[in-house]
């Protein structure tokens, strides 16, 4: 980590180690909404770090957001951050104001209506018509930032919470997070902006799926760490378990695929100048998504049976791994467009493209 | 608990035109080279090639200009090193010679061995083995019997070194041998020798492995007379100058890059529009470009003088992980009996299944690996 990035690391570490315990997150899955929590993260001002001012607009911003991600995961809170995140960012990059507030973010499909959400113009007002499942967090969101095609061009519109014909049905991720269906009847956006060339296609596929597997990379990295502690506190035959050869093992494979996550989540997010890019993101993705099973497969394996208890910490991070793994865009979806690309190049085009892609960042 | 998190590095401007140049001498040197070939990987050779590559100033690349070599840096080196196995060259013979050998010698031999031998190693005609286990050592190096006796003008050896890579074709073997008993501490007593094959007493047997090639061998010494100033660095320290080497070469291209021609072939007979090929071999493309990244990231960290010695670990563990993975991807994808139906998929598919099980024994098994990875975990 650069400076900087450990400068906003200690930041959100003092914020969250503080302010995030096991009863507020049992507080939130229950439905009570953190209030001092979100206050404090408003006023730190980390709902902001993906915005970019000026010239150096895109450039180092994901590096800086990675640390708050990143504490999302490894601290489990239960709060609607890297959505907030991601909507300042999305509409500031097209010159958009952001309304104040807990924000949440939506990607139409490719067809519109087909089945989910989608949008048309009608009467020279962009609207909404149709049902989108599972929208992180949009009971407590005062607006949903919304990406998608008309036509052929991308646009970023806003809408707003309490705009006619949207109405929110409850629902939740196993991991207690809400994950709410959101109903659209002729529901107007309040702004729209056809999107320029910065904008990469698919938006908010493409930052949440990097939002979540930096997230995976610290819920993996908090599970890793209960278990050798655990395994260096629980004595089972006369010594501590974290001698035995078959646990050291283990913890030796739940290790590599920490630092795999950890390592992939760290380059995707170097590599965002000015956005996410399409590659390394789905290399994240993967990664920490094969990361985030094992991971809980291991972890839950060296505790035994306390863990399979409520009462046991572990499960408020791999309930994480679980939902997340599978949020915007599985390993096997972003594996699918991968592999395709690298088919249609040929084995003699695997190693120089690689090179290639990985060269480009500062 | 340490961060895991290896950051990106990115090779500069000068290493990537270092780049393109190996690339087009490659694209030359080995146009005429069979898949098959180019399937063996680090574990092929060719006394021709390693010599053109001497000539070409990439042996010894680090190595000071006093001794001949070429003051590039540790990521110039990085760079060549991946490019020649991303492409199959044969640089088995001097590979180990380049990675271990040399730099061992120039950090603790004397100047006479250093002056006798760096030139010849710069130039790609002289190769080292490493004899490192024997007959019921296994991975347990403590127990290592082989012993060096004191005698008028050296040192008399005797004893056995086994599953030593390319002995057969090694004109020098670097050897850990018990020089005093072991005390307290079970891996003390052990000193590093460096030793003429061509001496009298010397018997190199090589044992088929499961290919029925020979590619390790038996090395016995009988009453075999060295020269003093063949006991490299100090005596007693054996053990922390082999683990010292060992470290820093864990996280090397070679660590998970030794089945990538099998996924050429893979991605040439697959088919783009059938699901299941897509997202396999896409998840296979995101484990490389995952492991390129740690690997390099970790060549970076050496560069800038750090010793990342656990994360190196991981990236070798990690990497055996995904060369074995790669025959298991093809049986699955495409089903073909190893070897028989001839086309470049099935006969590289034919030495790299039958390969993989030693990408987690050579230089250490697995789980002699993963022990060591735990402690660096702070497991007690």
């Amino acid at each position: 980590m650069n400076e900087v990035q450990q400068m906003i690391a200690e930041s959100v570490k003092r914020m969250f180690a503080d302010m995030v315990d096991t009863r507020l997150i049992d507080a939130a899955e229950a439905g009570v909404w953190p209030a001092a929590l979100w206050q404090a993260v408003e006023e730190s001002g980390f709902i902001h770090v993906l915005v970019g001012q000026g010239a150096e607009a895109g450039n180092g911003l994901w590096d800086n957001a990675l640390p708050v991600l990143h504490a999302i995961g490894f601290y489990r809170v239960p709060l609607p951050l890297s959505e907030t995140m991601m909507a300042h960012a999305l509409l500031a990059q097209q010159g958009l104001s952001a309304p104040a507030g807990p924000l949440t973010v939506l990607q139409l499909d490719a067809q519109p209506l087909a089945g989910g959400a989608g949008w048309q113009m009608t009467n020279g007002r962009l609207v909404l018509e149709g049902v989108a499942q599972a929208v992180p967090w949009a009971r407590f969101a005062r607006a949903i930032v919304v990406a998608g095609l008309l036509g052929q061009r991308q646009m970023i519109g806003l809408v707003d919470a309490d705009a006619p014909g949207l109405t929110v049905s409850e629902g939740h991720n196993i991991a207690g997070e809400a994950r709410d269906q959101v109903s659209f009847n002729q529901t107007p956006c309040s702004t729209y902006v056809y999107c320029d060339d910065t904008m990469s296609d698919a938006p908010v596929a493409l930052y949440g799926a990097l939002a979540r597997a930096v997230m995976m990379a610290g819920a993996a990295q908090s599970v890793l760490e209960q278990s050798v502690e655990y395994a260096n506190d629980r004595v089972q035959f006369g010594r501590t378990i974290g001698k035995f050869q078959a646990i050291q093992q283990s913890l030796a494979v739940l290790a590599g695929e920490v630092a795999s996550a950890q390592s992939a989540v760290a380059a995707a997010s170097r590599a965002a100048r000015p956005g996410p890019q399409f590659f390394d993101v789905a290399v994240a993705k993967i990664r920490a998504g094969q990361a985030a099973s094992v991971a809980a497969n291991i972890a839950h394996q060296v505790h035994g049976a306390i863990c399979f208890t409520y009462e046991h910490s572990l499960h408020y991070a791999t309930r994480r791994l679980w939902s997340w793994r599978a949020e915007f865009g599985s390993e096997s979806f972003w594996a699918e467009h991968l592999g395709r690309q690298a088919i249609k190049a040929g084995g003699a085009a695997f190693w120089r493209n690689l090179t290639e892609r990985q060269s480009m960042e500062v | 608990m340490q961060s895991l998190a290896i950051e990106p590095f990115v090779p500069d401007a000068g290493c990537e035109a270092l780049r393109l140049e190996v690339r087009a001498f490659l694209a030359e040197a080995l146009a005429d080279m069979p898949a098959q070939a180019k399937a063996e990987n680090w574990a092929g050779f060719d006394a021709a090639f390693s010599r053109k590559l001497g000539q070409r100033g990439w042996i010894g690349m680090t190595w000071p200009k006093a001794y001949g070599g070429h003051e590039r840096s540790v990521l110039e080196r990085y760079v060549v090193l991946e490019e020649l196995l991303a492409a199959g060259a044969p640089v088995g013979l001097h590979w180990i010679t380049d990675r271990q050998s040399g730099p061992l010698l120039l950090n603790y031999a004397s100047e006479r061995i250093k002056r006798a031998l760096l030139p010849q190693i710069l130039r790609g005609e002289l190769y080292f083995c490493i004899g490192m286990s024997e007959p019921d050592t296994g991975s347990d190096l403590a127990s290592l019997r082989s012993r060096p006796e004191h005698a008028a003008g050296g040192w008399v050896i005797n004893g056995t070194k086994l599953w030593t890579t390319l002995a057969h074709h090694s004109h020098y073997m670097i050897a850990l041998l018990r020089t005093d008993p072991a005390g307290e501490a079970r891996h003390a007593g052990l000193s590093q020798f460096v030793i003429d094959l061509s001496l009298p007493g010397i018997q190199v047997r090589p044992i088929k492995n499961l290919m029925g090639k020979a590619h390790f061998n038996e090395v016995v010494f009988q009453d075999v007379l060295i020269p003093q100033d063949c006991l490299i660095g100090h005596r007693g320290d054996g053990w922390k100058q082999v683990t010292a080497e060992l470290g820093l070469e864990r996280s090397g291209p070679e660590r998970y890059l030794s089945s990538i021609q099998l996924m050429v072939e893979m991605l040439d007979a697959a088919d783009a529009g059938n699901p299941h090929h897509a997202v396999t071999l896409g998840k296979l493309v995101a484990e490389f470009a995952s492991l390129r990244r740690m690997s390099l990231g970790v060549a970076g960290l050496l560069a800038r003088g750090e010793n990342p010695a656990l994360l190196a670990s991981i990236v070798k563990d990690q990497g055996a992980l995904l060369e074995q993975k790669m025959p298991e991807v093809a049986h699955e994808l495409f089903g073909m009996e190893p070897g028989v139906s001839h086309s470049p998929l099935s006969d590289v598919m034919a030495f790299t299944v039958q390969a993989a099980p030693s990408f987690s024994l050579r230089g250490g098994t697995r789980e002699i690996l993963r022990g060591i990875i735990a402690k660096g975990l702070g497991l007690r």
